[in-house]
């Protein structure tokens, strides 16, 4: 088989079989600590609270990493500018607000605090859906055309 | 002694490693494949041998066989003739279609065999 059919080939086979099977991981992972943190007896109700949705939290955050990765596989003959899906910059932010607002909920557990902790996985939520167009619309197209693009 | 948290912290700890390898050697795997792909694409070297020439109605010729050192990333890459046009002759060739310098040359991607040459002005056809 031809080199660059055989990398396509590994490309997609981690596309369609090891991302998956790493999402599996991650939530496995999470809700293990997340079931750790309830029964554990090191930890207040309120604390085993915020420490779950925190982990729930940061699997969101790898899913994130998971869709940038899927993108990159999927989509072998195009380039792809990672930089400039500008979503980096929002990601971080979201981050430093949750940690926020997680410091502020540990010191005055209230019910608002826990809720807006939430609303901020949910916007990471809606990030992590819209990393794959904004990837998709940086891609330029490669094969067969990349010679001909390169020498007009 | 309850170990009902020490088990969910152990196969947290477990999947959260093994989502670590996994991610980081695949990551470098994609952009390995990645690279291996998008770089075939381009011609560094060609090499052209069993080169004979000749004269038919006071137009010299030669005829070539083609050898890349790439695969072609897929079938109908083009390449430009003028980056290795010092074996190319102008005028008719006996084994392939008249290939002047600056054509296009369209390659098989298994054989390297030229399928079909065209001059610039017709790439709008192939496109």
């Amino acid at each position: 088989m031809c080199i660059s059919n055989s990398a396509k080939q590994s490309n997609l086979f981690i596309s369609d079989y090891i991302i998956a099977l790493n999402h599996s991981f991650l939530w496995i992972a999470a809700l293990s600590f997340a079931g750790f943190f309830h029964v554990s007896p090191w930890f207040s109700h309120k604390q085993a609270l915020l420490f779950s949705t925190l982990v729930a939290y940061s699997a969101y955050l790898c899913e994130s990493g998971l869709s940038t990765w899927r993108v990159a596989t999927s989509q072998i003959n195009y380039f792809i500018n990672f930089r400039k899906a500008a979503l980096w910059k929002y990601i971080c932010l979201n981050v430093a607000i949750n940690l926020g607002l997680a410091i502020l909920f540990l010191k005055f557990p209230t019910w608002w605090l826990i809720l807006a902790v939430i609303f901020t996985a949910g916007w990471q939520k809606y990030m992590d859906g819209r990393i794959p167009p904004r990837l998709q619309s940086t891609m330029i197209l490669i094969e067969g055309n990349k010679f001909i693009s390169k020498i007009l | 002694m309850n170990i009902t948290p020490y088990i969910f912290l152990c196969v947290g700890s477990i999947f959260t490693l093994l989502y670590a390898f996994i991610t980081i050697f695949g990551w470098s795997k994609t952009r390995k494949n990645r690279r291996l792909f998008q770089n075939n694409g381009y011609i560094s070297e060609l090499n052209l041998y069993n080169i004979e020439s000749g004269t038919v109605s006071n137009q010299t010729y030669k005829t070539f066989s083609l050898q890349a050192n790439h695969f072609f990333s897929a079938e109908g890459d083009l390449i430009d003739v003028s980056k290795f046009n010092t074996y190319i002759a102008e005028g008719e060739s006996s084994t392939y279609p008249s290939i002047k310098s600056g054509d296009l040359i369209l390659l098989n991607k298994n054989t390297l065999e030229i399928t079909y040459a065209f001059t610039l002005p017709n790439l709008s056809n192939y496109r």
